[in-house]
């Protein structure tokens, strides 16, 4: 069942997780700084992107993307999907 | 509702649950690890368990409860009021950090507060219960009652009447013990904890007693519960809770203001000195749950069982799913009326892999049936989804294959419906599903009176005439409970045999009619103010004023299933429409388990009847020949009782009386009814007694003390009965006494015999002799005829506050005897 992006935020991390591993698809990933995991999702008709910090192995934010130029940053296959839809 | 007619439902319907394969079941794991149980050779997912936070399966509280096993053995035996384990004192301390106050553990919760209640309560209290308040406490605080401390009850969370109790009682009493449950366990709803402490600090005299097992470790600092959550506890308040759910060890505790309050309990609750105390493996493993509280990982829990739960509110409302429960609370509710409907639902969801619970009478009324269940922080959102996609497909489908819909259920839980009148739509569906026709009266007289009388003319006063006199005497009256509304249903098949007929009445009847006299004597004295007390509007097969098989059946016909269905889809169209309380189907035969199942299925419970009297061989000849025919006990009470007497009375049979003339016996009448609270009733009108005076199938059997015995100046009768005179039986209907004569002279046995005369003499082989006095009766040859009633109530309140104020007098006829007599 598809939840708003409002319904969304209103959960916690773990739980946002959980959502995305449920019914997220995941679309690219990239690493920044050597440090962070940065992963882009589409799940119930928007994008996320969860930020994973390798050192502690912890997801530190699984919120959902604002401003859609934030694809610039990711590695051309998304790009060309995003050219595509 | 009294204890042994809620022993005898519970019971009836524990078994009927059990045999729907929904109740009583046994897991098959031989280990468990989290949240996934077999039953029947199927893995489901557990939407039943209260252990909301899944401690059950922490590491650290496994080994504790193994480790206290290895110091302490399997058990310490011995009472704690000689030594206690030292896992007492350390859970003890822990817990008077978490609760912030002097905290006793007990065995259990039930068996803290009958530690609890009996020694804190005095008579010279006086305890309000709300209405749903659990079980556990109603037991302990039965033990006060019986000790004469005033107990009442109170609708579900009404602060409003509370304060107005408080008020009131007060004046009587010198403190109020309100009793509630944090959380409640059907609908997960919460007591209003603000406006109670409120009131306990505006009255010095009220005080709290609150049962939180459901709210323990879920809520507030350190998992202190619902109740204390980040309050302090008031100095007016006892907090009860329970280790058994989500604190996942078993036990439980109580809460206390002061130490020595704590102490006093310690020292005198009953339990506390004659209990076993708690195994070592569960206040070892308690020890370490109380640790995880005293930390933060409590904190990580209860928001991992909120996530679930606001997951589970949004699956709900995005499939459509009628969900009654709090959306705080890990208990859910989907409402669904019918117990043959929540039946089917959750077997439907057990074949999918998920267990669930019904919530049944008499945790609710019979028609708020629901399936509930609960979220654990086991649970994953997948599971979560599973289910309740699975509810939402299998609702429908059921809903329509037991013929009910959403309005229905929206009307029988008081929520906004989605349509009117869909009931009436719904007795159209039925009626063009089936093979048969439906017809509804608002007159006898519309109806064949050849026709009417072949089928149910022999059955008592309701031949075509009795039921034309009984419509022109509960019609135009002055007073609202003296006016019935008649409905005649006829149900035939397609060649116009009739398969099913019968008529109802729907009249104001008193909620107390059949408790003890003493219950209604308080009623009575409210409704010198209040008219409208403990009545409630009632629609019964038959009518209060006669007794005997109202119902005909074609139990030949393969459409007998069909047409019982049709009335009772149209008694409840009946019942939306005029917004009835009540519905009684009554003077059906006893002992039928497939008419039990069946009735239970349709939401109505099985409730005795009265015992009723008839002679069905009275072979009249001449009063010696009955006499002889007596057992050798009633000849002698005939003898000493009768005949003896006889010499007294000049007996009358009167007929065709002057409204003057009639007046006398209406006043016996009047006089016996108002000797009668034990059955209390609405008075009959007097235009009923005009209308048989000139009645050719009625007659007065009229018992006056001859002039030489008589020294009154005016000589008036001194006892009558109302008799008719049907086809086959000759019936006793109404009873009138001057009970001045009555220990003199035996007048009531006199008129007993004469009764028997009387229909012996004219030819009847039959007497219907009613009900009361059945060993009277019985003396005089009459056997006893077993018959039952169903019920079906709207609203459980009043049947559950007569019970509470029903006292330790009351009589096995009282208590067994519930309110679907006649008159």
């Amino acid at each position: 069942m598809i939840l708003t992006k409002e319904e969304y935020c209103l959960f916690n991390i773990k739980s946002k997780i959980q959502l995305i591993e449920k019914d997220g698809r995941f679309i690219t990933r990239r690493v920044c700084s050597d440090l962070y995991l940065i992963t882009f999702y589409q799940i119930y008709g928007f994008y996320v992107e969860t930020i994973y910090e390798m050192s502690t192995f912890k997801t530190l934010s699984a919120d959902p993307v604002i401003n859609i130029d934030i694809m610039q940053l990711y590695p051309p296959p998304l790009r060309q999907m995003n050219s595509i839809a | 509702m009294s204890q042994k007619s809620i022993i005898e439902t519970v019971n009836q319907i524990a078994n009927h649950a059990k045999n729907n394969g929904i109740a009583h079941l046994n897991t098959q794991d031989q280990s468990l690890t989290q949240n996934v149980i077999t039953l029947n050779n199927i893995e489901t997912v557990n939407f039943g368990s209260c252990s909301y936070l899944g401690l059950e399966f922490n590491d650290k509280v496994k080994e504790a409860a193994k480790a206290a096993i290895d110091s302490y053995g399997t058990q310490f035996s011995s009472s704690r009021a000689y030594v206690s384990p030292i896992y007492y004192s350390q859970l003890e301390d822990k817990l008077s950090q978490i609760f912030d106050a002097p905290t006793i553990v007990t065995p259990t919760t039930t068996l803290g507060h009958i530690a609890a209640i009996p020694t804190l309560v005095s008579n010279q209290d006086a305890v309000i219960l709300d209405h749903q308040v659990h079980n556990s406490v109603q037991t302990a605080t039965a033990i006060v009652k019986s000790k004469n401390t005033h107990v009442e009850l109170l609708r579900h969370n009404r602060m409003d009447l509370l304060e107005q109790r408080i008020i009131k009682l007060k004046e009587k009493y010198e403190k109020i013990w309100y009793m509630a449950d944090g959380i409640y366990s059907m609908y997960g709803d919460a007591t209003p904890v603000d406006e109670i402490y409120a009131l306990m600090d505006k009255y010095p005299e009220f005080h709290f007693y609150v049962d939180d097992a459901h709210g323990m470790s879920c809520f507030g600092k350190n998992g202190r519960g619902y109740v204390l959550a980040d309050r302090k506890i008031h100095p007016q308040m006892v907090v009860a809770t329970s280790f058994a759910k989500a604190f996942a060890t078993g036990g439980g505790a109580l809460i206390f203001p002061t130490q020595e309050m704590a102490q006093l309990i310690r020292n005198v609750g009953g339990p506390m000195i004659t209990s076993g105390p708690m195994q070592p493996s569960a206040l070892g493993a308690a020890v370490a749950v109380a640790d995880i509280h005293l930390s933060d990982a409590i904190k990580t829990y209860q928001e991992d069982l909120q996530e679930n739960i606001r997951y589970t509110n949004m699956m709900l409302k995005k499939y459509d799913l009628p969900n009654l429960a709090e959306s705080f609370s890990p208990i859910f509710f989907i409402a669904v009326s019918l117990p043959k409907v929540a039946y089917d639902i959750i077997n439907r969801l057990k074949d999918d892999g998920f267990f669930l619970n019904i919530g049944i009478f008499p945790a609710v009324p019979i028609k708020n049936t629901g399936v509930r269940f609960t979220i654990t922080r086991l649970h994953t959102f997948e599971q979560i989804e599973n289910m309740v996609k699975a509810m939402a497909y299998h609702y429908p489908i059921v809903l329509e294959e037991h013929g009910i819909t959403k309005s229905e259920i929206f009307k029988a839980f008081k929520m906004t419906p989605p349509e009117e009148k869909e009931a009436i739509v719904k007795v159209k569906q039925l009626v063009n599903q089936s093979q048969l026709n439906i017809e509804s009266y608002s007159t006898i007289k519309k109806i064949n009176e050849e026709e009417w009388n072949d089928h149910l003319g022999d059955n008592g006063t309701f031949d075509w005439k009795g039921l034309l006199l009984l419509e022109e005497s509960f019609s135009k009256n002055e007073l609202e409970h003296q006016n019935w509304i008649f409905d005649y249903i006829i149900i035939r098949d397609n060649n116009r045999k009739i398969v099913l007929a019968t008529f109802l009445t729907t009249a104001l009847s008193k909620d107390d009619m059949l408790m003890n006299k003493e219950v209604s004597y308080e009623i009575e004295t409210v409704r010198l103010k209040d008219p409208s007390y403990m009545t409630s509007q009632t629609l019964s097969i038959g009518s209060p004023l006669t007794e005997g098989n109202h119902v005909y059946v074609d139990n030949d016909s393969k459409l007998a299933k069909g047409a019982w269905d049709l009335l009772l889809q149209k008694m409840s169209s009946i019942q939306e429409e005029r917004n009835i309380t009540n519905i009684i189907i009554r003077d059906l035969p006893n002992n039928d388990d497939n008419l039990d199942n069946y009735m239970i299925d349709n939401g109505l419970f099985k409730s005795a009847m009265p015992e009723n009297c008839k002679i069905t061989d009275l072979n009249w000849k001449d009063e010696e020949t009955y006499f002889s025919n007596l057992s050798k006990n009633s000849k002698r009470h005939f003898r000493k009782n009768v005949t003896r007497n006889e010499h007294f009375f000049n007996t009358e049979i009167k007929s065709n009386l002057d409204d003057n003339e009639m007046q006398l016996y209406y006043e016996l009448y009047v006089n016996t009814k108002n000797n009668s609270l034990a059955l209390n009733t609405f008075k009959l009108p007097f235009k009923l007694f005009k209308n048989i005076a000139k009645d050719e199938n009625w007659e007065i059997v009229s018992i006056t003390l001859k002039p030489a015995f008589d020294d009154r100046e005016i000589k008036k009768p001194i006892a009558m009965a109302l008799c008719h005179k049907g086809r086959l039986n000759y019936t006793f209907v109404i009873a009138g006494l001057d009970y001045e004569f009555n220990t003199e002279f035996s007048s009531y046995r006199q008129l007993l015999w004469r009764i028997v005369e009387r229909a012996g003499s004219t030819g009847y082989n039959n007497v219907n002799m009613g009900y009361t006095s059945t060993i009277e009766k019985r003396r005089f040859g009459a056997k006893i005829v077993e018959t039952c009633g169903y019920m079906q109530v709207k609203d459980n309140y009043s049947l559950e506050a007569l019970g509470t104020m029903s006292t330790s007098k009351t009589s096995e006829y009282d208590t067994n005897k519930r309110r679907i007599l006649p008159i």
